[in-house]
């Protein structure tokens, strides 16, 4: 196995050309398979990856930001640090880095939810460079396949409300589900929603049909009863639950989500 | 690629080390530096039995391989007790009887040092977090959050 210290972006970006490259910050992800059998691990952590800065009206996470510090810099009530409190556990966070979890997506990271919410977008480096919305890069993780991600960016506060919650077994267990729900009201009525359900068969689904239904109503109108009725979301068998099951407990967030936020406006 | 040669200060001893590119932080703290005080329970990051600080934060030394370490300050267990005297909160386990088998405990320990050196007066919920990364199936976790109240006041009242 050969260590790589890369220290700046442009020597990142000719080491990703190689084949067989590992990436590695945290370390969180040392007993997987990938990195035994890896031949050459890239080493990002000294990199000045590592920072949570709001620049403007946008907040800008490095790659090699642990969770910890990402719930330490933005508010508290911050949707990310709602999803993050409930992921893994303080040593696990104190390590697990931005950027991994971006890059691989898993379910117990509880992030992917949260940053389609958000609109988020990703700054790469490899064999792409730029800037490309997260939903891209879910929608095709192999066309980024050689890149790193550098940074992960989205529009800080503004008029959008947010509810996440999570269906696990137990406090420190691995999500079998998520939810994330945002509005961006203009007075009283909706301007725009974001509805995520991830864990599902399709990783995660946007519930486009849903979200239009809002548009240009009163929350206060909106009947939560019949709201995600026509959802027919599908899961598969999990420890936490039968696929049928969950998508139940899919349905029961998605009203709860819709209540809370109905009732905090 | 041969060893890689990393400085790490480990319970303010500075040592230079010459490591494998897979070694773990946690061997080198048992295998070389004889540090056994840290324990391998799972081995992938779920118990916290081998929990130390590193650069002031509660880490799984399981997962951290020791070459990242490099230039790195690491407290262990036995970095707790200063001049033959307990930490307080190593007397505070004791009072409160949080050890029974005591595999957990020094992760146990690391966490709330982590803790407390960050914030002097964690609240009851703060002091979960702190230690939900540590497993114990001896004493149902009540008497060492206990302890780790307790010893907060006695820190708090030097």
């Amino acid at each position: 196995m050969e260590w790589y210290f890369p220290k700046s972006l442009e020597e990142l970006a000719e080491l990703l050309k190689e084949e067989g490259v590992f990436i590695h910050a945290g370390g969180t992800a040392i007993k997987e398979e990938r990195i035994k059998s890896a031949k050459r691990v890239i080493d990002i952590s000294s990199l000045p990856l590592n920072y949570v800065k709001k620049d403007g009206d946008i907040w800008r996470i490095g790659a090699t930001a642990t969770l910890s510090r990402v719930m330490d810099s933005l508010e508290s009530d911050h949707l990310l640090v709602k999803a993050l409190k409930c992921t893994a556990t303080t040593p696990l966070r104190n390590r697990i880095t931005v950027g991994g979890s971006v890059f691989l997506s898993p379910l117990w990271s509880n992030f992917m939810g949260p940053l389609l919410a958000l609109d988020a977008k990703l700054n790469v480096v490899g064999k792409l460079n730029g800037t490309y919305s997260y939903e891209e890069f879910l929608s095709n993780k192999a066309k980024f396949q050689g890149c790193a991600v550098t940074e992960v960016n989205f529009q800080a506060g503004g008029s959008t409300c947010f509810f996440f919650d999570r269906f696990a077994r137990t406090a420190n267990d691995y999500s079998a589900l998520t939810v994330t729900l945002g509005f961006s009201m203009k007075g009283d009525v909706v301007d725009e929603a974001k509805i995520v359900v991830t864990g599902c068969k399709k990783v995660y689904e946007r519930l486009n049909a849903v979200e239009a239904g809002f548009k240009g109503k009163s929350l206060k109108a909106i009947d939560p009863d019949r709201l995600f009725d026509d959802v027919k979301l599908e899961f598969a068998d999990k420890p936490a639950g039968s696929g049928p099951y969950l998508a139940e407990v899919a349905r029961v967030l998605l009203m709860r989500g819709f209540d809370a936020l109905a009732s905090a406006r | 690629m041969s060893n890689i040669e990393v400085t790490i200060t480990v319970n303010g001893t500075k040592h230079r080390l010459m490591v494998g590119p897979k070694e773990r932080l946690l061997d080198t703290l048992r295998e070389r530096l004889h540090l056994t005080g840290t324990k391998e329970g799972c081995g992938v990051g779920e118990c916290g039995a081998c929990t130390v600080i590193l650069d002031g934060e509660a880490v799984h030394s399981c997962l951290i391989l020791t070459a990242q370490a490099d230039g790195s300050e690491v407290i262990t267990v036995e970095g707790l007790e200063k001049e033959g005297q307990l930490h307080p909160l190593q007397e505070a386990f004791i009072k409160h009887h949080a050890v029974q088998c005591g595999f957990c405990t020094p992760g146990m320990l690391m966490s709330a040092k982590a803790l407390i050196d960050k914030n002097p007066n964690p609240t009851r919920e703060e002091i979960k977090t702190a230690i939900e990364g540590n497993l114990c199936r001896c004493t149902g976790y009540e008497q060492i959050i206990e302890a780790i109240e307790s010893a907060t006041r006695a820190l708090e009242s030097r």
